[in-house]
């Protein structure tokens, strides 16, 4: 308990201490807790197995996903199926299309200040879709995204609030906005000037489809952690992904830009732009941080 | 010193299923009390244990080969509190932390410690805890919670101002001193 303490402190710390023993040695015995935490442990087990085989099932079922959920691009001639050309022909024994995807349960959080709404005041058919869309999408994050995030979880505040939380309780918010664009101008390029980002760095890429985007690792409020985030344009919608930091544990966003930029040129992910695109959830604005 | 201690360091290094159970049961107690002493109520120091176990059972391998089990398991107990905090403070819509409960205006010491306890912000709560009652150096407890030591001497020395304040006159009944 020493440390060096100063004498007032060294004296309180054994008052403290004092008044925790006498605090504990009161409390009723606890029951055995280990036969219903094994129970638990196993569950817990067996839902990480299940998230693992998620991501085979969505990447073997993405033709039904496509086909069932996402609405018919361009003029309605075509259907696009998701990363069907990419995915070796499935094994009969995966039973991808009747296999129910797993849900992850939303991390509720209610409005803070007049301007936030959240979305259980919408009406009951588009707060279904947008709840379906969440679910999709977090679903395509977590595999997209590196497992140092953790879950990913949609946020029922907003259609484009999602959180990744780790087992060790590390929680990344993180930003998927789609949203009409006033400008359609498309991301800045990266600053010429060095020093114009404070310590953090900027990257361009193109997309399929000849999309630019530009990714970025920033400093937050805490100047001791950063963010990834990534910008582009697609179509007349502004479109970012946000990682941002582990503000409590004062923990950067686990992803890098690099990865960030391979998650998004993903076309499964794109197919979710082009859906949220031509079926917007959120309202008219420019691309600002976060959303 | 109370049976927070290291009574259970013999379980550590085993890696079959039953050496979890063997870990558990001798650990059980001893998070329990520093569950209690972090959450303040003994339903969700219960839950809290409960989780931390079931977590240490889903990494047993991870968690059985680590240098110090004891220490592994107080972290996923500290660290699976400070998550329930964030998502309680989420759910309740508190960006700010709750006001603090006014002091007792009896001198129960437990009832005392426990209000006062109730007054710190998750994370220094979880410093004095560990600090105190796990008798953790400042050094393990920033490497844990992932801060500086700085930071951890400052919040305890913070904490302990506070906790002076309300403690001292219930101390002095109690003990009679």
């Amino acid at each position: 308990m020493g440390d060096h303490m100063p004498e007032e402190d060294r004296q309180t710390a054994l008052l403290v201490r004092d008044a925790m023993e006498r605090t504990v040695a009161v409390l009723p015995s606890v029951d055995d807790l280990v036969p219903t935490a094994v129970v638990q442990g196993r569950r817990r087990r067996a839902r990480a197995r299940l998230a693992i085989a998620a991501g085979i099932s969505v990447v073997v079922g993405a033709v039904a996903f496509g086909a069932a959920t996402l609405p018919v691009g361009g003029n309605g001639d075509t259907t696009v199926l998701p990363a069907a050309s990419t995915t070796p022909e499935p094994r009969e024994s995966l039973a991808p299309v009747e296999k129910p995807e797993p849900y992850r349960t939303p991390v509720h959080i209610e409005p803070t200040n007049d301007e936030e709404r959240s979305m259980t005041d919408l009406p009951p058919a588009e707060r279904e879709r947008r709840e379906e869309f969440q679910q999709r999408a977090a679903r395509l994050l977590d595999e997209l995204l590196p497992a140092t995030v953790g879950l990913i979880r949609p946020v029922d505040l907003e259609v484009r609030r999602y959180q990744g939380e780790t087992e060790d309780g590390k929680v990344f918010p993180i930003i998927f906005s789609v949203r009409p664009s006033d400008d359609g101008s498309g991301p800045k390029p990266c600053p010429g000037e060095p020093g114009a980002l404070k310590g953090g760095s900027c990257e361009r890429a193109t997309l399929p489809g000849d999309i630019e985007a530009t990714s970025y690792r920033l400093l937050t409020d805490s100047p001791e952690t950063t963010a990834t985030l990534v910008y582009f344009s697609y179509g007349d919608s502004a479109v970012s992904l946000t990682v941002n930091p582990d503000a409590d544990a004062t923990l950067s966003a686990p992803v890098t830009s690099r990865e960030l930029m391979t998650a998004v040129a993903d076309s499964r992910f794109l197919d979710l732009v082009r859906y949220a695109a031509e079926n917007p959830m959120q309202q008219t604005g420019t691309a600002i941080a976060g959303g | 010193m109370p049976e927070n201690g290291q009574g259970s360091e013999a379980a550590e290094g085993l890696e079959a299923p039953d050496s979890f159970e063997a870990f558990a049961r001798a650990s059980q107690r001893r998070l329990y009390r520093t569950a209690y002493l972090l959450c303040g109520d003994p339903d969700t120091a219960r839950d809290l244990t409960q989780t931390t176990l079931a977590k240490l059972f889903q990494h047993w391998r991870r968690a059985s080969a680590a240098d110090h089990i004891e220490a592994y398991a107080r972290t996923v107990l500290t660290r699976t509190y400070l998550a329930e905090r964030r998502r309680r403070l989420r759910d309740l819509l508190a960006h700010s932390r709750p006001d603090p409960r006014p002091a007792p205006d009896h001198t129960d010491l437990r009832v005392t410690l426990m209000t006062a306890l109730a007054g710190l912000p998750p994370r220094a709560r979880a410093m004095v805890v560990l600090r105190y009652w796990e008798d953790q150096s400042v050094e393990s407890v920033a490497e844990l919670l992932k801060c500086s030591e700085s930071t951890v001497k400052s919040q305890c020395s913070r904490s302990l101002v506070k906790l002076r304040a309300q403690l001292g006159e219930a101390h002095i009944y109690a003990t009679g001193s």
